[in-house]
């Protein structure tokens, strides 16, 4: 039986918002949180920096805990403020607060001056936030793990916080024990095999430590030698990271979730995959859900709106779990079906970050919307339907064209076009 | 260019003209439409609407069981009519797009009639502007950009589904 959590560490009922305005390429944000919410947008228009924002909101205390326990310690007053945040979002980013930024936290004010400030507690508050970050395949050249200290200042706390994590789970959880996908007691059969199929094509992922160094090899059935790293594809190495950390969040055993952690950020999960694979990961995702984790998703592929935008159709049409399991092509297992209903209970939001604009709140997905900005889902299906646009006049064009112009023994085409005698 | 019987070569081709060629009644303005269908249908500067047909009723009797289409609406776009052809049909399933493109077949086999060579030119016209044939819904919109059904739809020359058709 799964242990069930403590009342006071249950989700409140209400959702949970963060408005950001003036930090950087954020111009103006509020965010009210689903159980999942994803945000799309181009490049550099802040979702980065929002979801730092949030993880440093939620854990200010359990960040400079960190940054302490690692022997970094900043100064106070405005030198300080810079300090910390070039350690926190990255070297140079010390700019990115200005007089006019103002950032809340489900209605409290925050300023990045006191958040940059550690607080002597007694008992400081653990950790909430886990954050999965885009740069996630630097936390393991080489396939071999890196702590905190490993990293320089001015390298992302988030990238530098999460390799450490992923250290400590290889060293520690998993000690000395080779195999790590396919792992008994890891992740049910459900979330296994669309991840074999679709990542693995058969190959183990194992823990080599030959050399004197723990190294992450995959073992490809037929042959002696190992597959090292920089030999795996671009998708592996993006989603093996990315599997480590959902194994920290799915301990083994009855229990639901690890520790304190409430929420997870993954930035864009679908860095080098295949949509099949995607879909997969997508499981992960809910059984995040399922696990009563709040998720929330940066990402530029269309298939995570897609999911987002049927299970919406379904929960709107009284859809029923064996939908959810046809979307996702799974056989009728207790583990599945349980994973299908839970989907279909979750709220869902989506939100559009477009350049010096308001992030836009695009969660009905609805391709019939008048703003582009919610019909072409925030740029993704955007060229989709261009292609669609010029394709339809092109055939309409050609067809007028040889109205216009038929010549002697022509066939008559779909409107009707007759050549005369 | 070749002409066929009943043609005419000049660019003035009146819609009513073109209508009483191939044996439709012409309404005033968006008159042949339901008030419902005529709310979604919006007109770009310069476009004035001419006139309009219910090719649904009008060939109801005759083709009971046929995938008819809804309207036509004459519309003077840069002095010259055109012929704009608008299906009001449900987008909320990927089913209604099959049945879409039946539809626009059985309109584009009508237009390809000796009566109604007046109308193809006026189509012609219209496609110069843009999509003569257009999809209007005011339900929920299940087809997305990108998805086979879509793809089908801009194959044959129909417009997407919209809530708000834009002429021309």
């Amino acid at each position: 039986m799964k242990k069930k959590l403590p009342s006071a560490e249950k989700k409140s009922s209400a959702s949970p918002w963060l408005s950001v305005s003036k930090l950087g390429p954020v111009h103006d944000a509020k965010i009210a949180f689903g159980d999942l919410t994803v945000i799309v947008g181009p490049q550099a228009t802040g979702k980065s920096v929002l979801l730092e924002t949030l993880k440093l909101v939620i854990d200010r205390d359990h960040v400079h805990q960190t940054f302490a326990h690692h022997n970094t310690i900043f100064t106070t007053g405005s030198d300080g403020v810079t300090a910390f945040l070039g350690g926190y979002f990255g070297k140079g980013m010390g700019a990115l607060n200005t007089l006019d930024t103002k950032i809340e936290w489900s209605g409290k004010p925050k300023r990045m001056a006191e958040l940059s400030k550690p607080i002597k507690r007694k008992n400081p508050p653990a950790e909430r936030v886990f954050y999965i970050p885009a740069q996630r395949v630097v936390s393991l050249p080489k396939g071999v793990t890196q702590n905190f200290s490993n990293f320089d200042y001015g390298d992302p706390y988030v990238l530098r916080h999460f390799s450490d994590t992923v250290h400590n789970l290889l060293q520690n959880e998993f000690g000395t024990k080779a195999e790590l996908f396919p792992r008994v007691g890891r992740l049910n059969d459900t979330l296994r095999k669309p991840i074999a199929d679709h990542f693995f094509g058969g190959a183990k992922l194992e823990i080599d430590a030959r050399e004197f160094t723990k190294r992450l090899i995959l073992k490809i059935p037929g042959s002696d030698e190992p597959l090292p790293f920089l030999a795996w594809s671009a998708g592996q190495r993006e989603f093996i990271p990315l599997l480590l950390g959902l194994y920290w969040l799915c301990p083994a055993g009855a229990t639901q979730r690890r520790e304190s952690l409430e929420w997870v950020v993954i930035e864009e999960p679908e860095m080098g995959l295949h949509p099949l694979a995607i879909s997969s990961l997508l499981l992960l995702v809910l059984e995040l859900m399922r696990r009563d984790y709040r998720v929330v998703i940066s990402t530029h592929s269309p298939v995570v709106l897609e999911m987002v935008w049927a299970l919406k159709q379904l929960q709107d049409l009284n859809g029923g779990e064996i939908d959810v399991r046809n979307l996702f092509g799974l056989r009728a297992t207790t583990d599945a079906k349980a994973l299908a209903a839970a989907a279909l209970k979750k709220q869902y939001a989506v939100y559009f970050f477009d350049r010096g604009k308001p992030a836009r709140d695009i969660s009905s997905l609805d391709p019939g919307a008048t703003a582009e900005a919610e019909s072409e889902w925030g740029g993704l299906t955007g060229f989709a339907s261009r292609a669609g646009d010029v394709i339809s006049r092109a055939v309409n064009r050609n067809e007028s064209s040889m109205m216009n112009s038929v010549p002697e023994n022509e066939t008559p085409n779909a409107l009707g076009a007759r050549y005369v005698e | 260019m070749r002409l066929e019987r009943g043609m005419s070569n000049s660019t003035g081709t009146s819609f009513s003209a073109a209508c009483a060629g191939a044996g439709l009644t012409a309404n005033a303005g968006l008159g042949a439409m339901r008030r419902s269908d005529a709310a979604g249908v919006a007109f770009g500067v310069g476009a004035a609407r001419v006139g309009s047909v219910d090719v649904d009723a009008h060939f109801l009797s005759a083709e009971p069981n046929s995938n008819r289409w809804d309207y036509l609406i004459g519309v003077k776009v840069g002095g010259t009519d055109a012929a704009f052809w608008i299906e009001s049909h449900p987008a909320s399933s990927t089913s209604d797009a099959k049945v879409m493109l039946k539809k626009l077949n059985w309109l584009k086999q009508k237009i390809g009639t000796a009566g109604w060579a007046q109308l193809k030119q006026l189509t012609i016209k219209a496609q110069s502007h843009g999509h003569a044939f257009r999809w209007f819904t005011t339900g929920s919109i299940r087809i997305r950009p990108g998805s086979p059904e879509a793809l089908l739809i801009s194959g044959a020359g129909l417009d997407q589904p919209r809530k708000r058709v834009q002429i021309p």
